[in-house]
Parts: C-alpha cells; structure tokens; sequence
C-alpha cells in the first residue's frame, strides 16, 4: 500500500505546519530535485543550485507556521525560490561585471565571439590570465576593475603613488589584451588541457 | 525605454543557447526593478511547466537533506525561550507539579480505555519537559517524553499490555511467548522484538507510530485496520478522518528526543534551577520566592552554565550572581553557589 496510498500535498502542508519532519522529508523528497534542475538552468552551477535547494527549503520550515492550506504549495515554493534564484544571480552578474566590460572591450571588434560557447571559454581564460598576472599588479588590477576603486584610493591603501597604480593597471590591460589577441586553437587547448 | 521582456530568449537560455548579447538583456531583465513582475511571471510559467526528464540525470541531494536536518535540529536546541505571566493558576499548578517528578502509583482504570479486569495498573508519568526512562518488568526498555503516561499492569511480565497516552520509544525485550502490546486511543500496536516510538497525544489530531528495528503490527479498534511496520517506517494516523498511511521515514532522526537535551516546558523557574543545578553541578540560592513561580519554556542541548544563566536572566525578570567558590574547613571546594533576585522593576 505504502508506494500507492501517499499523503496529498495538502494533508503534507497540514502536517508540516504541525511540525512533522516526515511531511518535511517527503515534500522535500517531492520539489528537491526539480528545484535544483530548474535552479541549474538559470545559474548554471552545481553548488549554487544546491544552495538555492538549501535555502528554499529552510525557510520553508522556518515559515512553516503560517503555510496556506488553501494555496498552492508549489507556487508558494516557486515565490521563494524564485527570489533566490533572483539575488543568487545578481550577485554572480555584479561579481562578473568587471569581466563582462573587459570582455566587450576586447571583443569589440570580434562580434563572432558573441557565442555562448566562446564567451564561456573566454570568461575562464580571462579568469585564468588575470590569476597569472604578478601578485600587486593583480591587487591593483582586481581593486579597481572588481572594487570599481579609483586610481587616488588604490594609491593611498597601497602607500604607492597614482602613477604607479596607473602604470599597473595598463600593463595588466595590455597583457591580457595581447593574450587574448593570439587565440590560437592552440592557447585554448593549453588552457583547457592544465587548468580546468 | 523598456523593451519587452522575451520568454523565448530566456527559454534558450536556461538550455545554454545564448549569446554576451543576450546575458546582457536578461542581467538588465532581472536587475532592473521595472521588469520584475514580468520576468516574475516568465519564469513562473517555465517552473510550471518544467518537468524532469531523461536530460536531468538525478541528482543526490543527501548532503543537502542533512545539512537541512542539522540546522533544524539546531534550531529546536538553541533557546526557545518564551516567558509567560504566572497566573494564580499556575502558582498553584506549580506546587502541585515539584512533587511529581516521577509519579508512579497504582491505580484503577477502565474508563477510558475497554479493558476486560480490573487487576490492577501501574502508571508511569513524565511530567512536561521531562523525558523518564526506565525498564519495564520483563526488561524493555522505554523512554517517556515529556507529558506523557504509561500504565501497564501489576501482573505485566505474564501480560505485556500497556496503555499509552503522549510519546515513548520502547526498546522491546523478545519473548515469543507473550506478546507485547501498546494500546492507544485509536490503536494497539502490537509487538515482535524491536525498537519503535509511538506518539498519542489526547489534544492531537494524530497518532504516529515510528519503527527503527524489527517489526510491529498495527491493529485498529475495531478491526478497522491491520499493518505492518518494517524498519525506518512510520504509520500516520489522522484522527479526523479516521484514516492512516505508512511513508518511509529517518526512525533515528525522529527519535532522537529520547537521547537527552535539557528541556522546559511551562515549568516554574524553582524547577528549572533544580535541574540546571543538577546538571552543571551548581547550586542555586533563590533570594526573592516569587521567582519560584515563574513559568519557563526553553530547550537546551549543551550550552556552557554561563549561557544558559545568561539567557534565563535575558527572558525572565530576574538577574543572577555567580559567588566565588567558597572553600569548606576540609579544605575542598564547595558547589559553585549561583544567587538569583527578582529584577528590580524599573
């Protein structure tokens, strides 16, 4: 009987309203592996997914109190992972913005690097590259690329003076500007082949 | 301008067919507070119709579950503080309640349950907050959770029935010759060697039986149903509509009550001193009775003397002062002496 005769979702939401860990299980059992799979298609991350999995279902049980019997249990789950999902890739995009500049920079004049494929392959190169450069001229780098910090507040956090900073920051451009310029089959496949 | 949010584009991307374009339209999309609503709406329709197939190979979300289980089990251990208002009532319901700890006693009853003698019973009750273990004549092992009662009788190791009211986990002694039997309002769970936790509270719309070992049948009243209990199941009975399903359950994790965390629930704050006093080993001098009454409600899983003074003293309206150890004439340490007031009201 037990594979057949199964709580609706309903009499779950009363149960888990009751604190019943088990209606927790089972809903849990029920969304989980659908909420990854949809969290993966937008963020395209293993562990982010999981997070978002994570995260969806402790407020669930933390709102479990004041679950509506009446409404939908899988809209209420899609309210809450929906602005998961929603802050998860905000943050990721805010994060990635710097690079997304630097990639249209240099890209201007490749628009058939506009794929996804190489735009993926690109934004790990570029991650790869930036790991190369020289430990300062990456800080300066990320500080103001990443952090958006101006050229005068890198100089005084680093106690070095603004022209250095400058000069820094278009040795770094250059490189990777010169590295992305001979993107030979061959680089991508080095680069393929020992880094990821 | 706001440009039109394009449920095709944000279809191809979540199957990763998209250009730098694109992302940039959906970052814009998600970002920008004017189009929530509708890329609310888009996405909505996707998760509606979003359905797993061949492509979504399964995922183990095990660790996942788990770390949910810690939090939320976390979350019972960590304060729960809640400070409640004595009443007259409850003054009085707390002289009544320091005398029974344990109270076991003889007495008759048929009343509320069919039973054929009138030999007599045992009764065993667990005061709220407390969980009471002990072993039962033929050597079963049983924990009570707090507020809860079992009675068997005098004569049990010839007729193992009991008579549940509230939680208790049984580690059931074998013997194939005498049956062993839990009867509750709507059921009699009915033994084979084993370890399971039933749950029948009178205020409750359920009955649970959970079962981590062994096997067990479940016996309706009335005939009106027999199941079986295999490991890591557990039969949920809904009193309303009369009617029970058995779902695969984490026995281990849903009897894990019986392993002892230092619970209250609604009891007077004299009492509260007690325990914590017995359990780090500390004594209380209460200045101001009215302290004594206080009704408190709190669980605690291991927290240092220091954190659990700490909170008492943030919930109730009193304040506490850890004297410094005095040492007797033979030369050893007394008990670490803890002096609680009533706050002075402001």
């Amino acid at each position: 009987m037990k594979d057949t005769d199964r709580y609706t979702e309903q009499e779950l939401v009363i149960l888990l309203r009751n604190n019943s860990p088990v209606a927790f299980q089972q809903l849990f059992d029920l969304y989980s592996q659908k909420l990854y799979h949809f969290s993966f298609s937008y963020l395209k991350s293993d562990s982010e997914s999981e997070e978002i999995v994570q995260e969806v279902f402790l407020k669930i049980w933390e709102k479990r109190g004041s679950l509506k019997t009446d409404k939908s249990f899988k809209s209420y789950l899609f309210t809450i992972a929906f602005n998961a999902i929603r802050k998860n890739f905000n943050k990721k995009m805010k994060e990635d913005k710097y690079k997304h500049e630097l990639f249209e920079w240099i890209s201007e004049e490749k628009p058939e690097l506009e794929s996804r494929i190489e735009f993926e392959a690109l934004l790990q190169k570029l991650d790869f590259l930036i790991g190369r450069l020289p430990e300062k001229r990456k800080e300066i780098f990320l500080k103001r690329k990443k952090e958006g910090k101006s050229i005068g507040e890198i100089a005084d956090e680093m106690g070095i003076s603004p022209k250095t900073v400058k000069n820094q920051i278009t040795e770094a451009m250059n490189y990777l500007k010169k590295s992305f310029d001979d993107n030979d089959v061959s680089s991508l496949l080095f680069y393929f082949l020992f880094v990821s | 301008m706001k440009e039109k949010v394009d449920p095709a584009l944000i279809r191809n991307y979540t199957k990763g067919q998209y250009s730098f374009r694109d992302l940039k339209r959906i970052v814009q999309w998600f970002q920008d507070f004017r189009y929530h609503s509708d890329i609310k709406s888009v996405i909505d329709s996707h998760w509606e119709e979003f359905g797993l197939n061949e492509n979504h190979a399964e995922k183990d979300l095990s660790a996942v579950f788990n770390k949910l289980k810690e939090k939320i089990l976390a979350e019972k251990n960590t304060i729960g503080f809640r400070q409640r208002f004595i009443s007259v009532y409850a003054r009085i319901a707390a002289v009544l309640l320091l005398p029974l700890l344990i109270y076991s006693a003889f007495s008759l009853l048929n009343q509320t349950f069919n039973l054929s003698d009138t030999s007599s019973w045992v009764e065993i009750v667990s005061p709220a907050g407390m969980r009471t273990h002990f072993d039962l004549p033929d050597g079963t092992k049983v924990s009570l959770n707090g507020d809860a009662r079992l009675k068997y009788k005098a004569n049990f190791q010839k007729d193992r029935q009991l008579v549940l009211e509230g939680e208790a986990y049984f580690n059931v002694h074998h013997d194939a010759s005498s049956p062993f039997v839990v009867q509750t309002e709507v059921m009699d769970v009915k033994v084979l060697g084993t370890k399971f936790s039933v749950v029948s509270m009178a205020e409750e719309n359920s009955v649970e039986v959970v079962l981590e070992e062994g096997k067990v049948q479940l016996l309706g009243k009335d005939n009106s149903f027999v199941e079986t209990l295999n490991p890591n199941e557990g039969f949920f009975y809904n009193k309303e509509n009369r009617s029970g399903k058995i779902t695969t359950v984490d026995a281990s994790y849903l009897t894990s009550w019986k392993d002892g965390l230092l619970v209250f629930r609604n009891e007077p704050l004299g009492e509260v001193m007690n325990r914590v006093g017995r359990w780090y080993n500390v004594k209380f001098d209460i200045v101001d009775a009215e302290v004594q009454s206080f009704r408190y409600r709190a669980t605690f899983g291991g927290e240092p003397l220091e954190e659990v003074l700490r909170l008492i003293s943030l919930t109730a309206p009193v304040e506490y002062e850890i004297k410094e150890r005095k040492i007797n004439k033979d030369g050893k340490f007394e008990n670490k002496i803890i002096e609680v007031r009533l706050k002075k009201q402001l």
